[in-house]
């Protein structure tokens, strides 16, 4: 089983091996999720501190969990059905807005080709941020981080027609709302 | 033409990747997770924020000299800025009572120097946290102020030492005054206040100190002195 475009593989005998327990296993599947795992927590809530809390609970709760996890099934699908989870039960006891505090940390030199890449990565987070959380799942997972259209269906339960349609009516909006 | 236009802004997304978390936050997390399944089955999530603790000091350790170096001149922000937090923890923890005066003295100069890389390179959504922290740093340097023991011979020079340092944070401050927003002007006053608090508490602990060597002996506690 492969994931996503151009992406490293996690073989099938990886995700075997922590279902029943291997420790190396899962840190293999950590390592490979975690970066993900954290971008879709951090666009979700706009907090560094809140998307590194939700991304403790998401592992945590994947070590746990890992072993009734079906081996034929779609392991990132499984890991981003308890990401949206997590994200909707946090913001089920909390009535926050979105506030970018960690895009301006991200690039701390002085060069300035740099600094227009964190300008841009924050105003791209801004107008992210006013898409619904269907729009913004596709773009994050699509865009983003590569899967395929196929591998994001597994995901959300949409068809891949379906979510090409939803991908363009989110581009043309973000369109819109970039620099607003 | 619309369509060539979008799928250029589409590609332009992909620099979203380049968000990334903290190196160190990473590791401490996979410690935490997968090291603690060495000897369990699953993890005790009582005992996780132990496990990440215990991670950070390994990551110490294993980091070596050099990262350790760089880690020294890390801000909050940076990648190694948890490392040069662990390490100080550690340092910390092999301390002993007046030695923790000392140290805490130095924790709270870098937390100033801190605060002022930071207003410096307009680094304003970590400035809040980094008031928090200098103001969190005097606090312990108090505690540690109060824990000490008055008859210690050598109480006073370390307590000599703080109050000197004292000035050359309120200098600090008052440069990194110009660099702040006006918003931010009253907890600028509240950390300038904060160690003049300090200084009170170590001045009172410094009387304490003397008074308690200028006492003189009763006659019936230096006959004892002197009896064989």
């Amino acid at each position: 089983m492969l994931f996503g475009k151009g992406k490293q593989s996690l073989s099938n005998k990886v995700i075997e091996l922590a279902r029943s327990g291997n420790k190396g296993a899962f840190g293999e599947i950590y390592d490979h999720f975690i970066k993900q795992i954290f971008r879709f927590m951090y666009f979700k809530t706009g907090k560094k501190e809140v998307a590194e809390d939700l991304t403790q609970n998401l592992f945590l709760k994947a070590f746990e969990n890992i072993s009734s996890f079906k081996g034929d099934g779609n392991l990132s699908a499984w890991l981003f059905s308890i990401a949206r989870n997590l994200v909707a039960d946090h913001y089920r006891y909390r009535k926050e807005t979105i506030n970018i505090d960690y895009v301006s940390e991200i690039e701390t030199t002085d060069n300035e080709q740099a600094s227009e890449r964190g300008q841009a990565v924050m105003d791209f987070t801004t107008a992210l941020s006013k898409l619904d959380e269907e729009e913004q799942g596709v773009i994050l997972l699509y865009t983003v981080e590569g899967y395929s259209f196929q591998e994001i269906a597994e995901i959300t339960g949409k068809s891949a027609g379906a979510l090409r349609n939803i991908k363009y009516r989110a581009i043309k909006k973000l369109k819109d709302n970039y620099g607003k | 033409m619309v369509n060539n236009e979008l799928t250029k802004f589409e590609k332009s997304l992909k620099v979203l990747s380049s968000l990334e978390p903290d190196e160190a936050w990473v590791e401490n997390l996979r410690f935490g997770i997968v090291g603690e399944t060495v000897t369990h089955s699953k993890v005790n999530k009582s005992n996780y924020r132990w496990a990440l603790s215990l991670g950070a000091f390994l990551v110490v350790i294993a980091l070596g000299g050099g990262t350790i170096a760089l880690a020294d001149g890390s801000i909050p922000g940076d990648p190694l800025y948890p490392v040069k937090r662990s390490i100080e923890e550690v340092r910390l923890n092999l301390a002993d009572t007046e030695g923790k005066i000392s140290l805490q003295q130095e924790f709270t100069e870098k937390r100033v120097d801190e605060l002022k890389a930071l207003s410096e390179h307009h680094r304003d959504s970590e400035i809040e946290k980094a008031f928090e922290e200098v103001s969190n740093s005097i606090s312990k340097v108090i505690e540690a102020v109060s824990n000490a023991q008055n008859d210690s011979n050598q109480i006073n020079d370390t307590l000599q030492n703080v109050i000197a340092n004292i000035d050359e944070q309120q200098v600090k401050l008052n440069e990194v005054d110009s660099f702040l927003p006006e918003v931010l002007d009253k907890d600028l006053q509240e950390l300038q206040d904060a160690f003049e608090g300090l200084q009170s508490a170590i001045e009172e602990k410094v009387d304490q100190t003397t008074i308690n060597e200028e006492i003189p002996q009763t006659p019936e506690e230096e006959n004892q002195g002197t009896s064989p």
